[in-house]
């Protein structure tokens, strides 16, 4: 069965989209799958240090597209999961480098040998977005609870929707149930009302996922980690699986302690 | 070609909206409110009370997030300045107004993107003694209501590129009330981008 082609955007930078497309990679390849993640942001080159494989690269993207080496020459083997190979973005250039058409049709000759294609797309919506969204089938949107990623996500989920591409469905990451408890962050439920979307991930804020990209180890290696959790539960249901999404609880702190006292009610759920 | 209503039921997540309208209601928190919620540092006469006010600010911040971003996000799928949805949303108001009555302050709207259509939907209260019906009867006659279609498509057209053989109207009846769904479809076969530089171009003509 030829495989499917996830592109994996959110229009803000900085939310999380290099972050996911690492760690629902490595989780589709634990699971057995054989997956290749490739880094559409041409010069901007992040998803190898995430990885850990930065000292591994010997051609880029756009090496393969310009046809200097056979696609199986860019991929980089992953040192921790077998079957997750990785083509990174070229470095010196810039965005105009390739087509939409060209990654398309990459993909479309790497089809038949994986059976998840992963493209970590550029923020915004110019030219490095259109050609990752170009490539794929399906869309994954990353978003953050936040006014300003939330309305970029808007912008970029009216242009994959018009581009012909399924309705793409969203991961929430950086949540903070204790913020949401207070009523200090949107619920799931407030951002989902107003994308209109289905929920595919829930991902807490978690500190473990920076000690995770500082060592280039993604966090769904560490079993004990929440977010890794919450990625392993992503890539299930990237699978089909019909998985619970992740509790995110506060323990009770003095705070709420203080407030079932003072009996207040109409306490904002933080299992959102 | 006008979306069919299985498609609109999907679309308009927010109409089994009863519940949701009076959300919207409650939510909105009037400027008298929020005023009080924000300010005021004195003490607290007790700790329960500083807790409460605490709880209460943090309330404020998400809801506000919300509201803001809805009407935000409604800017940016129509193009339309925060004034011209203002005028629309009253323009169509005041048509339904003609034909049924409605509950004051009711009145959503939305711009969606379904599939490769942008759909305009207003969903609107209308007021009801609050008395279960068994079987309920349609409000509006065919007749009545082919012509409420004509009234409403006029008056979008005055904001938006609609187009014109696109429109639904769906009386969806619950227990204490019937909400109706209108959805217009804006424009034609153009992609998002394109169409909002359309959209954009026209609302500042
Ligand atoms: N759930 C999270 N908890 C803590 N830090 C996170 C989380 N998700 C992402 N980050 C951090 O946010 C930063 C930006 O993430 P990244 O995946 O590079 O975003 P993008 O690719 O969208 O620009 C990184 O430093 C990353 O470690
Ligand atoms: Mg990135």
């Amino acid at each position: 069965m030829e495989g499917e082609v996830y592109v994996i955007n959110s229009g803000k930078g900085g939310v999380g989209k290099t972050t996911a497309t690492a760690n629902v990679g490595s989780a589709l390849a634990l699971r057995g799958h054989k997956v290749l993640l490739i880094d559409a942001d041409i010069g901007l080159r992040n998803l190898d240090v995430v990885m850990g494989l930065e000292n591994r690269i010997v051609y880029d993207l756009v090496q393969v597209i310009e046809e200097v080496c056979q696609p199986q020459q860019a991929m980089i083997r992953d040192k921790l999961t077998e079957n997750l190979f990785l083509i990174p973005a070229a470095q010196t250039r810039d965005k105009t480098a390739v087509t939409g058409e060209q990654v398309k049709g990459l993909c479309e000759k790497l089809k038949p040998d994986f059976d998840y294609i992963l493209i970590d797309s550029p923020a915004g919506i110019e030219q490095g977005f259109k050609n990752a969204m170009e490539a794929a089938d399906k869309a994954i949107v990353v978003t953050t609870p936040d006014v300003a990623a939330i309305r970029d996500a808007d912008r970029v989920i009216g242009f994959i929707e018009a581009a012909g591409l399924s309705k793409p469905e969203l991961i929430l990451n950086r949540v903070r149930p204790g913020m949401v408890r207070r009523g200090d962050m949107m619920t799931t439920e407030d951002v989902l009302d107003l994308l209109s979307v289905q929920l595919l991930g829930l991902v807490p804020e978690d500190e473990k996922m920076i000690v995770s990209a500082n060592r280039g180890i993604p966090v769904v290696h560490d079993m004990k980690s929440r977010s890794g959790e919450a990625f392993r539960r992503v890539a299930a249901r990237v699978e089909g699986e019909d998985v619970p999404m992740l509790k995110l609880e506060v323990r009770d702190g003095l705070f709420t302690w203080l407030k079932k006292m003072v009996g207040i009610k109409g306490a904002v759920g933080a299992s959102a | 070609m006008a979306p069919a209503l299985e498609n609109l039921r999907g679309l308009v997540k927010r109409p089994p909206a009863i519940g949701n309208l009076k959300g919207i209601v409650k939510r909105a928190p009037s400027l008298e409110n929020l005023r009080g919620m924000v300010k005021r540092p004195q003490a607290f006469d007790n700790i329960g009370e500083f807790v409460k006010r605490a709880f209460e600010k943090g309330e404020a911040s998400r809801f506000e997030a919300h509201r803001r971003l809805q009407l935000v996000l409604l800017q940016d799928r129509s193009s339309l300045t925060a004034e011209s949805l203002e005028a629309l949303k009253n323009d169509l108001l005041v048509v339904m107004a003609k034909y049924v009555i409605i509950e004051r302050d009711c009145l959503e709207i939305d711009i969606k993107q379904s599939g490769e259509s942008l759909l305009l939907i207003a969903n609107v209260r209308v007021f009801n003694d609050g008395e279960a019906v068994e079987n309920p009867q349609p409000l509006l006659s065919p007749k009545k209501t082919a012509a409420l279609k004509n009234s409403l498509l006029e008056t979008a057209a005055n904001y938006l590129p609609v187009d014109s053989d696109s429109i639904e109207v769906e009386e969806q009846h619950f227990n204490d009330s019937v909400v109706l769904v209108s959805s217009i479809r804006i424009a034609d076969g153009e992609s998002f981008p394109e169409r909002k530089e359309r959209t954009a171009s026209l609302a500042a003509s």
